[in-house]
Order: structure tokens, then C-alpha cells, then sequence
């Protein structure tokens, strides 16, 4: 009897796994499905048939926090023959994920059990961040997955947007956000144009909530492209603005303005100590010597700068409050709020008017206008003084006293005053601050030219240069400048280096050289071709299949002028053509002329605005074409 | 509760809590404590002040001790650096580390890492880093991560690692041997070795390339024995290319064994000195011929069934060997390739189950030898087991333990054939390269005696240049625009050149056939009866192979973009000859390419093509590099050939061909070029070869030669002249 129970049980689960394998594996459907996807999305493994995110809030008597339960349910299929990836969700101290699970098609539970990780990152030393994830393998083309992930915000504040688009391709993304009654929040809708998003509003009698529906079909994937805008510039997405709550008719404010973020971004620093014992002692050697006040502030700035390591803890509220200034100094690192605070206070030690500065780098598309924690990513320190507001970045190497990295230039700012606060915008400059400069004077002497060379860097082209200069090991300083200048090209040939002061942030770069460069003349039959461009800035940059504006690190604006004698018994056959192209964005030349016995040759490149924009690319990518072709021409010198 | 007795445990707690427990104390108190003679070391020589950092004091330690079954393993580093600089600062601002672990020898216990860290600031201040305090637990293994505070250049950072690992081992336990250079990338001021044993521990140890050696100290413990290397003033190295720093730097290395007396001193594989009292310091081949004969001696092993009937089959012993040593590869290796990706791909986690009853995989030397010597000795073919020592460790001589050793088999037959253990793709007679023209021993096999009885020294042979050869031929056409380069290439490699591009390039996928019907053996499909299972893995596995067909044309793309530095488009290639096969030995591909927006330059109406860059990219020595002191170590000689075919445009001339042509031949190597035209088409012929495996210093400048002459090379044009062809005839001799 029990043999025959034992064979039953064999057969009954030999059967079902047989049986339930045929339902999981793609039907023929599914993989004419997953071929025309594949068609439709050629650059992604899997596409979302159906995303669904569904959001509803709660109220926790114990610490008086809304929170937030945030349901995600997505449907993938195979768009590959065979793919293998991450299924993965993040969560910290503010959250926890209380539900992760995959199944097979046919509803049935996969034994995929989530992993569970710290999550590492290059840029943060520390933080709290974890993340739990499934290695999702999909043996054919068509092979799909559901999948199941509840996620629990503790409080409100920390869940700020939704976005539409995922890292996959969606079919039909759909969005409900259901608000109690008692709750008062805003559904802020961003870059919603151009994209045809349905909403649905509707009441719900049981329980007197509003159920927001919001739903868009066949929307891409997030670009996968360097130099990218920030996400909230790009992606059409939902800010979650949970102004106030009320309950018998006691109505108590979250973020209702921007006023009660800064009362909570306040009540954050003003639990700081601020026991200044610690750094007393180096303010008063700081400022000792100084002049006036301006050198008081830049010997306190630049100490800074110089002598605090950029190491950020993100570790709960680590993340939002600045730590003690005398950590940071005798800790000698910090994160940016760490940086900040520690200047303020030797400011106000040294008996100026500073102050701490939160602020949203480029990278985010808002302003104060919008109460909420993802506003901003940043905090430097402020200094009123005369009238006169300056803005101080310790976390920005080399950074001359009045100047700004283009990542914060423009940007609103939130200065603390008291209870109150202060906005304003940290200034733009123009490309023109950061210019670069190059001088060639050159001759031929055989098939090598010579010459010498002048070059200056302003802005942020020196303090980037600065900056690297000083990270290098003393005894690499000497080849990295011969090396910097020949750009390890060893047909170039650098010697005499004369360069201005590189430990003085305030003065501009000067350095000059002579040079000697083989492998770009060829003589043949009597007539002399010449490379004659060593730098070929921009050579080839075309910004091909790209859905994003292009950013760069900073505006630029170079500048550079050649001088080659023509050798005596020769004479100019053909130059290469010149070229100029001008936008809002860029203006962009390279001009070749005959003056005297010499060749002129002059190359001016402005991008303005730090960007190119995808409505440019037709047009930057033709010239980008021309320039490249004139860089590749050559200058052709006949004996007469 | 008693409040007494509440505010004495909170009391105890909070002493716990912060304070040091009393090991930590000891430890740090053998560093840092009243003895330390480092207390005052300081000063940074004037001729290094220009350094990133200096090393003031670093001294290795380690212990060995037993207590009745269990012993106790202690190491230790101490390091007191000099920041010079913030490049240094970098380097020592962040420290990891795990403060408990399992230790991973005998029956391990549990092993503990005390880390201590102090900053000395110019001043002479002293601060301790508060490690518990400000160290960040990163996940629940037990790892931390510490960011060093308050380091400021012009800081000494002194710090300390001490690792105890406590295990049971009733018999006896190698410990892994541990070689270090002196020389570190940055000064050192003063460098000790601290060592110290008792009975039963025998220690191999020696120091080469002139590095001091190690000292015994007097103790009063009869059982106890301590050692000490010290050198001083040892300048950085920058360890350029072509270097071997076991040959060039001094030097320690070292291996300690516990072997109870009577239980474990004779199982063990190693060279022990007679008496655990003395120090082994050299290795006679006459130490390497009694350890082999003992392990190997016996020869006791059968050959299989299957590569006994070689015999029958084949005509020669060479014909036989060969045979045997692929179906091994085969039949111990490469036959598993295919259920591992397919366990590993998660399509059947049981693949194995159809490989039941099968050989097993074969991975170690010992093994290898045992099982190849046994079909030798069924056929009575007389062979030698070779000891050989890879070069980057140092010579023969200096042979000082067991696991320094490579193992080969010499089959003398009219020309001897050297086998060793197979990889994927090697072939019966491959040897490696970094033991070829390096002294060994050859212990012959008696089959009077039916064991090693002999020794030799002898020279391994060594490929030539011409046997590692990689060879290119290209044919070269422009766009009709001039806008771009066609390229239609066939690549071979044969000998070492082979190796690492057969690794990279070839799947599992282009051999698993050939294996199989070379061999006859069945594919894993073929083992699986059931219909359904035998589709749906099929149907998951083409899938998967579909997949890294995609990959495998990347890496394709990843390897020309390399060779050129250029950017390449439309890429397609095709695998003519895996080169897994004595009667094949070439692995050989075509592939097709364009080259866009590079090497075609207007000149006017003409243009200048950069086709000396069709070579590849070319070694470029710097300035500095050309002054360097050190002797030079290549992995082995080889040579790289190409013929490049350039069809010339029609209405165009070509001028330029005399920079074309160079010629650079010496003892160390060549770069010879041609070219010519004939008909419509230059041909360019090129030969690079670095004749030697090691030059001497004094060649540098023989080297730069040939290795300038190339990269100049790489920087001739050609001009395409306007004109009519018709010209070309008049203008050039063939």
C-alpha cells in the first residue's frame, strides 16, 4: 500500500511539473509577440506589458507620520532569445519592502528568493541604502515573468515622485494614487507635454477618498546616455506634495510651502552645537596675517577646500542634517552639509555673516517654488557681507572666492535666516570666465615643426586643471605637465615649461613651452604637406542616436591662434577651407588666412550654455562633419 | 532589582563598551608600547622629500606556535608612513577590514584581525583613531570600513594588522608560502622581517637579488626560535614594462611546515630539512629527485581501455601519444563544458546526471602525469619527469618548495615530446612559455628499477620567434567618396601568439562540435532520451547560444578597435580554423571591417592615407622608458607578420614609397618593410619579431631599434596623387 501511495505521489508530481512547464514556456503568441517588440524597442532585453503602480496612504497614530504604501505590479516578456537580469528595488531607514515575489506566467509562485544587499556606491562612503533583488533568468524569446514588489514608506516626506517610464520599455503603464479624505496633497504633474497621458479622477463613496488614475501606452525606457540632463528635466512624472493633514478638524502642515520645508530643514540645524572650541584656535592662525577681510575669507575658504576630504555617510537623517563643524575639523572629511557648516562656523568664528545653503545642482529641474525633499541635493554656505552675497562651495577644489562651478550657476538657493528665509540664485557666468587660450608660433625645419607656445586657463578650465595638478604624486608632478602638454603623444616634443604660480587659485593659468613636432610634415615630390592642427578640438564629436541634449561639464569658450613661416622658396598651394557655424547655444569657427611670409590659423569655439540641445543636433552634427573633414585636410606648400 | 547590583552591571557594560579589551591592550602595547623603537623615527632623508611618501618603518611578522593538537598562527604588518603629499593621503585615507573570520586551514576556529592606526602630526602630537567608533559595519559579513580622520599632509600615518588564527591539526599542515620584494612603490627608510617558531615547524626560507639575510636571535627557550631580516635605505621601484621583479629586486620568500615528528615529516610534499632547527635554504637536485621518486615512485596507475587500444590503431608511438592526449583533453575536460553551461545557464540544474559513471574532470598535474606515464609504461616508452620552475619566480636554483614546481612529461622518442596537464585548446606539444629556455631537472624513469632514478639538469628547449607567430593579411580598398577604408583580412596565430586570442575569442559553442566528432562521442542532447526534456533544453540552449553569438561579435569588435585604436563599423567575422589540432595547429579567422572619419587626409586635389597605421598600433616608448636601468624579461620570442594589399584608386598615383621600405635587424629583434607595386595594387609586407625571451640591459638600445623603427612605421603616409594611372607604371620599379 505504501509503495503504491509513494508511486501515485511520483507520477502526481512528475505529471504536474510536466504539465505546469508547458504553461510557463511561450506560447507561439508570445514570441510573435516578443519579435515585433524587439522590432519596435531594438536596444532593450525586456519589455513591461503592463506596469502598475498602485499608491495609498495611511496614518500612524504613534509618531503622527502619514505613511505610504507603494504597490508595484509588472508584467515582463523576453524581447531577446535568451536574457538574464536584475529584478531589484531599494529601500533605507525611511522604508522597507515587505513584499517581493516573482511568478511564472501562469501565476504560479518561481522559487526566486530576493537577495538582500547594502547597496555600495562610488560616490557615497557610507549609507543605509539597501537593495533587494532576484537574478531573473528567461530561457526563450517570449518568456515571461510577473512580478510583485510592496514597498512602505515610514513617513510621507521621503516619497516624493513617480515616474512613467522604467528601465524597460512599457506597454501600458498605469498610475493610482488614492488620497483619504484627511490627507491634503497636491499631484503636481511635470513635462506631461507631448505625452498622452489619460487621467481619471474619481470618488470614492466606501471610504471618501479620491482614486487618481493615470495612465500612457508604449513609453521608452530611461535613456541610457552619458552627459545626460537630470531625469526630472526628461521624463514626464507625478511630485507627491502631502501639504497637511487633518483630523476632527485639526489640521496639522506638512510640506504645505516652502516655508515648512525650511522650518524642518531648520529644526535640523538647529539641533547642531556649534561648539567652536576646536577650530578657534586654526581661525585665528587663518586670519592672523590677513590684510582685510577678503583675505580673512578666502585663507578660511580655501583651508577648506584644501584640507577637508569629500567623504559623505548617508546614513538616515546624516542625510538631511549637516554634521558638528568641529567633527569635520578634526575629522578632516565630511560630505558637502559638512563642508558647509564647518565653513560657516569658522566664518562666524573669524566674526563674519555666514550661513548654511540648501540648494538643487543642475541636475534637478525645480525650484523653491516646489515644497518638497526633492528639491534639493546640495548645501554650501552663504556670506552677507557689505551688501554683498558670495556663495562658498568647499566641496569645489581650487574654486577661486566669487566663483561657481556651472553645475550650481543659475540656481535658486535657500539661505537660512532665522525663522525666516532667504532665495536668491547663484550667478551665471559667462563662457567667456572660463576661457582658454593657445598661442603656436611655428617654422619648419626639415619635416619637423617648431616652435614655441603660449597657453592660459581661466575659470573653471584652471581650477579643473588645478585640481588634477594636485592630486598627483610630487614626484609624477614634473612628468604629468610634459605629459599633459604632449597629450602622451610622443611625436611631440615639450621642453622649457614655464608655468604661473599652480598653488595660487587666484591668479589664471600661464604656462609656456617650446615644442618640437615630427610626423606631421610629408614631403613628397617637392611639396610639403602639413597636419598642422595638434589639439583638433571637437574632432568627430557628433551626438549621433541620441534622444537627450548634450551636457557639458562647464562652458567653454577656447581660443587658439597658429603661426607657421612659410619657408623661404615655397609658397601656398591650398589651405583648407574655413568654416563657422553660430547658435544660441554654441558659436563655433576655424579660419585659415595668409598674412606676410606666414600662415594664420585661428580656431574659436563658445559653448554658451553648457548644452547642445537634441533641436541643434542636425545642425551640430553637419558641422561637427565640416570639421572634422577641415581637420583632416592639409596645408600644401609648393616650391615656386 | 538591587539598584547596586543595576548600576554595577551598567558600570561593567559601559566599561565593555569602550574601552579596549585586555588582548587588544597586549597587542597594541607589543607596537606601540613602551619599547617600540620607532617612537622617534621621524625624519624623511632629504634626498626623498620630493617623494609622495616615505616609508619610515614597515616590518612583517610572523609566528607559529603549537599547544598540544592546536596550533596558533600569527602574522602581522606594521607600517609608519611619511604623507607627502595628497596623492598619499588618498591612498591611506580609507582602511577595510573584517575583525572575525573562519580560518581556512585544518580544522579551523574562529580567527581574529586586531587593526590599530595612529596619526603623528609634525608637531609630535600623537592621536589614536577610535576604530570601533568611527568604523562603518558595510554588511552583515562582518566587513568594516573606516575613513581615516584628521590626516593632513605632513602626517604620519603608523598603523598595525594583527591576524591570529587558531586551528586543530593532529598530523601536520603546509602553510601557504609567502614571497614579498623589498622594495615597495614608494622609499623605504627601514624593512624588518620578525619570525619565530618552536619544534616541529621546518622552515624553508632564503633571500635573493641581494637582499640581507635572515638572522637567527639568541633566545632562552631551548624550543624557541626567532629570526629577523633588516635592510635599510631601499629606494621605490616603478616596476616598468617588461620587468620582473623576482629577478630584479631583492628579495625574501619563504614556507613553513608543521610536521609532528615520527606522524606527518614523512607524507609530507615538500623539501624538508633533515632537522626543523636548521634552516632549508637550498634545494639540491638531489633533494627534487628523493621527494618525486617517493611520491611518484610506485607508478602504479592503469591506463584506460580506451587509450590502451590506441596502440592498437596507430602506427608510431607518436601517433598513439597523440591520440591519447587529445582524447584525454577531451574525455577529462572539454566533454564538460557543455552540461556545466548548462547547469550554470540554470536550463537544467541536474545536467550532470547524464554524465554518471563517466571519467572524471581532470585538473592537477599529479593526476595528469599518473594517468599519461601509465599508458607509456603499458608501451614501455622511455620517459623523464621533468621539475621545472616558472621564470617570473626566479631559476631552478632557487627552487625552495614543492608548490614553486611545474611538472612535464619528456617522452624521448627520436625527437622528444614535452606533455604536460591540457587546457581547452592546447595541443600535445605546447610548453609553457615561461618555462621554455629555463634550467630544470630531469628525472629519468628506470624500467629496471620501475622508479626515478636519475637526475639531470638540462635547458628546456624554446620556441623560436618564427613558432609564435601572428600574421595578417589585409586586403585594403577606399569608398568611391574617399571617405573611408574597407578592410577584408584573414588572421592566423599560431604557437604562444595563439593563446590568449583563442581564450578571448572562441565559445564553447565553435569546439563542442569538432570535439565530438573527432572523438565520436555523443553531445549532450544525444544523452538525453526523453523527447519533451530533449526539446525544451535544446530549444533554451540555442537560445543562449544565440545570445553570446551576439557577445562573441562584440569581443571581436572590442579586439580590432584595440589592435588599430581606431574606431571600426560593420563588422562580421568568421572562424576559418579553431587551431585546436596537431594537423591544424593555426587558428586562423577572416573578418571584415570599415574604418571611417580616420587615416584619409585631403591634400588639395590628392590625399594622403596613413597606411602605415593598418599595422596595428605599435609599442611607443617614452623618454623616460628609454632610460631604463632594468634587464628585460618578455614572456617568450614571437613575431608578427603583414601583408597589406592596397588597391589603388582609379585616376590616382602613389608617391611615398620610400619611407616604406625600412630595415632594423639585430640580435634582439627586427622590423623589416616592403612595399611595392604591381598592377593596380601596393603591396606592403611587414615582419616584426622580438627574438628572445630576456635581453640584458645593455641591449635596450638594440631593442629600441627595431621597436622605433615600427612605431615609425606606424607614421608613414603615402600620397594618392591625382593623375593618370597610367603614371604609376613609368614612376615605380617592381
Amino acid at each position: 500500500m505504501t509503495k503504491n501511495l509513494l508511486f501515485i505521489c511520483f507520477i502526481a508530481i512528475f505529471t504536474s511539473t510536466v504539465f505546469s512547464q508547458k504553461k510557463i514556456d511561450p506560447t507561439p503568441e508570445d514570441i510573435t509577440i516578443a519579435k515585433n517588440l524587439k522590432e519596435q524597442f531594438p536596444d532593450d532585453d525586456i519589455a513591461l506589458d503592463k506596469s502598475l503602480d498602485f499608491v495609498s496612504f495611511a496614518f500612524n497614530k504613534s509618531d503622527d507620520k502619514v505613511t505610504v504604501n507603494h504597490n508595484l505590479r509588472e508584467s515582463m516578456i523576453n524581447l531577446n532569445s535568451r536574457s538574464d537580469i536584475q529584478k531589484y528595488s531599494f529601500y533605507d531607514g525611511s522604508s522597507t519592502i515587505t513584499n517581493f515575489s516573482v511568478y511564472y506566467k501562469n501565476k504560479r509562485l518561481t522559487k526566486f528568493y530576493p537577495k538582500d544587499e547594502a547597496y555600495t556606491s562610488n560616490d557615497l562612503f557610507h549609507n543605509d541604502s539597501r537593495v533587494k533583488y532576484v537574478n531573473l533568468d528567461f530561457p526563450q524569446q517570449g518568456y515571461r515573468y510577473l512580478t510583485s514588489i510592496d514597498k512602505k514608506y515610514n513617513d510621507v516626506k521621503y516619497f516624493t515622485k513617480l515616474y512613467f517610464n522604467s528601465e524597460y520599455p512599457t506597454l501600458k503603464k498605469i498610475i493610482i494614487i488614492k488620497v483619504p479624505n484627511w490627507l491634503n496633497l497636491e499631484l503636481k504633474e511635470m513635462n506631461f507635454e507631448g505625452y498622452d497621458i489619460q487621467r481619471e479622477t474619481k470618488k470614492n463613496e466606501k471610504d471618501n477618498s479620491i482614486i487618481y488614475t493615470f495612465s500612457i501606452e508604449n513609453i521608452s525606457a530611461m535613456y541610457k546616455e552619458k552627459n545626460s540632463p537630470g531625469p526630472t528635466y526628461i521624463y514626464p512624472h507625478i511630485l507627491i506634495l502631502a501639504k497637511s493633514y487633518t483630523f476632527k478638524n485639526d489640521t496639522k502642515n506638512l510640506f504645505s510651502s516652502t516655508k515648512d520645508l525650511y522650518k524642518w530643514y531648520h529644526s535640523l540645524t538647529e539641533s547642531l552645537k556649534n561648539d567652536n572650541t576646536a577650530l578657534k584656535s586654526k581661525v585665528e592662525e587663518l586670519i592672523k596675517n590677513a590684510k582685510n577681510d577678503e583675505e580673512k575669507i578666502k585663507n578660511i575658504y580655501y583651508w577648506v577646500q584644501d584640507n577637508i576630504r569629500y567623504i559623505a555617510f548617508e546614513d538616515g537623517i546624516a542625510g538631511f542634517k549637516p554634521d558638528e563643524a568641529s567633527n569635520v575639523f578634526n575629522k578632516k572629511y565630511g560630505d558637502c552639509k559638512g563642508m558647509a557648516n564647518l565653513t560657516k562656523q569658522m566664518l562666524i568664528e573669524a566674526g563674519f555673516d555666514a550661513r548654511l545653503t540648501w540648494i538643487g545642482t543642475k541636475r534637478i529641474a525645480y525650484n523653491y517654488s516646489i515644497p518638497s525633499l526633492s528639491v534639493d541635493n546640495h548645501m554650501i554656505c552663504t556670506l552677507l557681507k557689505d551688501g554683498k552675497t558670495i556663495f562658498l562651495d568647499g566641496t569645489e577644489k581650487f574654486n577661486a572666492l566669487g566663483e561657481y562651478a556651472n553645475r550650481i550657476q543659475g540656481k535658486q538657493v535657500l539661505i537660512e535666516d532665522g525663522d525666516n528665509f532667504i532665495l536668491k540664485h547663484v550667478p551665471n557666468n559667462t563662457p567667456t570666465f572660463n576661457k582658454q587660450k593657445v598661442n603656436y608660433s611655428l617654422v619648419l625645419n626639415g619635416d619637423v615643426i617648431e616652435g614655441s607656445v603660449n597657453k592660459s586657463f581661466n575659470g573653471e578650465s584652471r581650477s579643473n586643471l588645478l585640481y588634477y595638478f594636485h592630486t598627483l604624486k610630487n614626484d609624477k608632478k614634473d612628468s604629468f605637465l610634459e605629459n599633459y602638454l604632449n597629450r602622451g603623444n610622443t611625436n611631440i616634443k615639450v621642453s622649457n615649461i614655464n608655468t604661473s604660480d599652480l598653488s595660487n587659485r587666484d591668479l589664471n593659468i600661464e604656462m609656456s613651452h617650446d615644442i618640437a613636432v615630427k610626423n606631421v610634415v610629408s614631403n613628397f615630390d617637392d611639396t610639403i604637406y602639413i597636419d598642422i592642427d595638434l589639439d583638433k578640438e571637437f574632432e568627430n564629436f557628433t551626438l549621433d542616436n541620441r534622444k537627450t541634449n548634450y551636457i557639458f561639464s562647464s562652458k567653454k569658450d577656447i581660443e587658439s591662434t597658429t603661426k607657421l613661416r612659410i619657408p623661404d622658396g615655397y609658397v601656398v598651394s591650398s589651405l583648407p577651407k574655413n568654416a563657422e557655424i553660430s547658435s544660441e547655444n554654441y558659436k563655433m569657427s576655424i579660419n585659415f588666412s595668409k598674412e606676410g611670409n606666414a600662415i594664420v590659423y585661428n580656431k574659436a569655439f563658445k559653448i554658451k550654455n553648457a548644452e547642445i540641445e537634441t533641436k541643434d543636433f542636425d545642425e551640430w552634427n553637419a558641422f561637427i562633419k565640416k570639421l572634422s573633414a577641415i581637420y583632416k585636410e592639409q596645408i600644401t606648400l609648393t616650391k615656386n | 532589582m538591587n539598584t547596586n547590583k543595576l548600576l554595577t552591571l551598567l558600570l561593567l557594560f559601559a566599561a565593555l563598551g569602550f574601552s579596549q579589551s585586555k588582548q587588544e591592550i597586549e597587542i597594541k602595547n607589543l607596537y606601540w608600547g613602551d619599547n617600540d623603537s620607532q617612537k622617534n623615527n621621524a625624519d624623511v632623508p632629504s634626498n626623498w622629500e620630493n617623494e609622495s611618501a616615505v616609508i619610515l618603518y614597515q616590518e612583517y611578522f610572523y609566528d607559529y606556535h603549537k599547544y598540544a593538537k592546536n596550533v596558533k598562527y600569527t602574522h602581522a604588518i606594521r607600517k609608519r608612513v611619511k604623507l607627502l603629499d595628497n596623492a598619499a593621503i588618498k591612498e591611506y585615507s580609507e582602511f577595510s577590514f573584517i575583525k572575525k573570520f573562519r580560518v581556512n586551514k585544518g580544522y579551523g576556529k574562529n580567527g581574529k584581525k586586531f587593526l590599530g592606526i595612529k596619526i603623528i602630526k609634525p608637531n609630535g602630537d600623537e592621536k589614536e583613531i577610535e576604530i570601533d567608533k568611527e568604523a562603518v559595519e558595510t554588511d552583515t559579513n562582518n566587513e568594516y570600513k573606516l575613513a581615516i580622520s584628521g590626516l593632513e599632509v605632513g602626517d604620519i600615518i603608523d598603523y598595525y594588522i594583527h591576524t591570529i588564527e587558531p586551528f586543530k591539526q593532529k598530523y601536520g599542515y603546509t602553510f601557504k608560502s609567502i614571497e614579498r620584494p623589498l622594495i615597495d612603490i614608494y622609499p623605504t627608510k627601514e624593512f624588518v622581517l620578525r619570525f619565530n617558531t618552536e619544534n616541529d615547524f621546518f622552515i624553508n626560507f632564503n633571500t635573493y637579488n641581494g637582499a640581507p639575510k635572515l638572522k637567527q636571535i639568541q633566545t632562552e627557550k631551548r624550543n624557541d626560535r626567532r629570526y629577523e631580516l633588516r635592510a635599510s635605505n631601499l629606494k621605490k621601484s616603478d616596476y616598468p614594462i617588461w620587468f620582473n621583479p623576482y629577478q630584479e629586486l631583492p628579495f625574501f620568500k619563504f614556507q613553513v611546515t608543521f610536521a609532528r615528528k615520527g606522524s606527518y615529516e614523512n607524507q609530507i610534499f615538500n623539501f624538508l630539512s633533515d632537522d626543523e632547527k636548521t634552516i632549508k635554504e637550498k634545494v639540491s637536485k638531489e633533494d627534487v629527485l628523493e621527494l618525486f621518486d617517493n611520491e611518484y615512485g610506485k607508478f602504479s596507475s592503469k591506463p584506460t581501455k580506451t587509450t590502451k587500444s590506441f596502440g592498437e590503431t596507430t602506427n608510431s608511438n607518436e601517433e598513439l601519444l597523440e591520440k591519447a592526449y587529445y582524447y584525454m583533453r577531451h574525455n577529462s575536460r572539454n566533454k564538460f563544458i557543455q552540461p556545466s553551461i548548462i547547469r550554470e545557464s540554470k536550463i537544467n540544474y541536474d545536467a550532470f546526471s547524464y554524465y554518471k559513471n563517466s571519467s572524471v574532470f581532470m585538473n592537477s598535474d599529479k593526476y595528469f602525469n599518473a594517468s599519461f606515464t601509465s599508458l607509456l609504461i603499458e608501451y614501455e616508452i622511455p620517459f623523464d619527469i621533468i621539475v621545472s620552475k616558472n621564470r617570473t619566480g626566479g631559476n631552478i636554483e632557487d627552487l625552495l618548495f614543492s608548490s614553486e614546481v611545474n611538472t612535464l612529461i619528456r617522452i624521448n622518442l627520436e625527437t622528444p615530446i614535452y606533455i604536460s596537464l591540457f587546457d581547452t585548446h592546447s595541443l600535445i606539444s605546447d610548453i609553457n612559455p615561461l618555462i621554455e629556455n629555463s634550467k630544470a631537472y630531469a628525472l629519468s624513469y628506470s624500467y629496471d628499477d620501475r622508479r626515478l632514478n636519475a637526475v639531470n639538469e638540462f635547458i628546456i628547449p624554446t620556441s623560436s620567434y618564427k613558432d609564435n607567430e601572428s600574421f595578417e593579411k589585409l586586403n585594403v580598398s577606399l569608398n568611391d567618396d574617399m571617405s573611408g577604408i574597407k578592410i577584408d583580412r584573414t588572421s592566423s596565430y599560431k604557437g604562444h601568439n595563439k593563446t590568449s586570442i583563442q581564450k578571448n575569442l572562441l565559445y564553447f559553442f565553435d569546439i563542442i562540435g569538432e570535439d565530438n566528432i573527432m572523438h565520436k562521442t555523443k553531445n549532450y542532447f544525444e544523452r538525453v532520451k526523453k523527447k519533451k526534456e530533449k526539446e525544451k533544453t535544446q530549444k533554451e540552449y540555442n537560445a543562449l547560444v544565440e545570445k553570446l553569438k551576439k557577445r562573441q561579435i562584440e569581443q571581436f569588435n572590442a579586439h580590432v578597435k584595440d589592435e588599430y585604436e581606431l574606431d571600426i563599423k560593420n563588422h562580421s567575422f568568421e572562424i576559418i580554423n579553431t587551431g585546436r589540432y596537431s594537423n591544424h595547429p593555426s587558428f586562423v579567422f577572416s573578418d571584415q571591417f570599415e574604418i571611417n572619419d580616420a587615416l584619409i587626409k585631403k591634400a588639395g586635389p590628392n590625399y594622403i592615407l596613413e597606411i602605415g597605421k593598418l599595422i596595428g598600433d605599435q609599442v611607443n616608448i617614452t623618454d623616460k622608458e628609454r632610460h631604463r636601468k632594468e634587464n628585460i624579461y618578455f614572456n617568450n620570442p614571437r613575431c608578427y607578420r603583414n601583408e597589406i594589399k592596397f588597391e589603388i584608386p582609379s585616376g590616382y598615383t602613389v608617391t611615398g614609397l620610400d619611407k616604406l621600405n625600412k630595415s632594423v635587424d639585430n640580435p634582439t629583434g627586427a622590423f623589416i618593410s616592403t612595399a611595392k607595386i604591381k598592377d593596380n595594387t601596393l603591396i606592403i609586407n611587414t615582419y616584426k619579431a622580438y627574438k628572445n625571451n630576456y635581453e640584458s640591459n645593455s641591449n635596450w638600445n638594440l631593442i629600441l631599434d627595431f621597436l622605433d623603427a615600427a612605431n615609425q612605421f606606424t607614421n608613414e603616409k603615402i600620397l594618392l596623387k591625382k593623375g593618370k594611372s597610367i603614371d604609376q607604371k613609368v614612376a615605380t620599379k617592381d
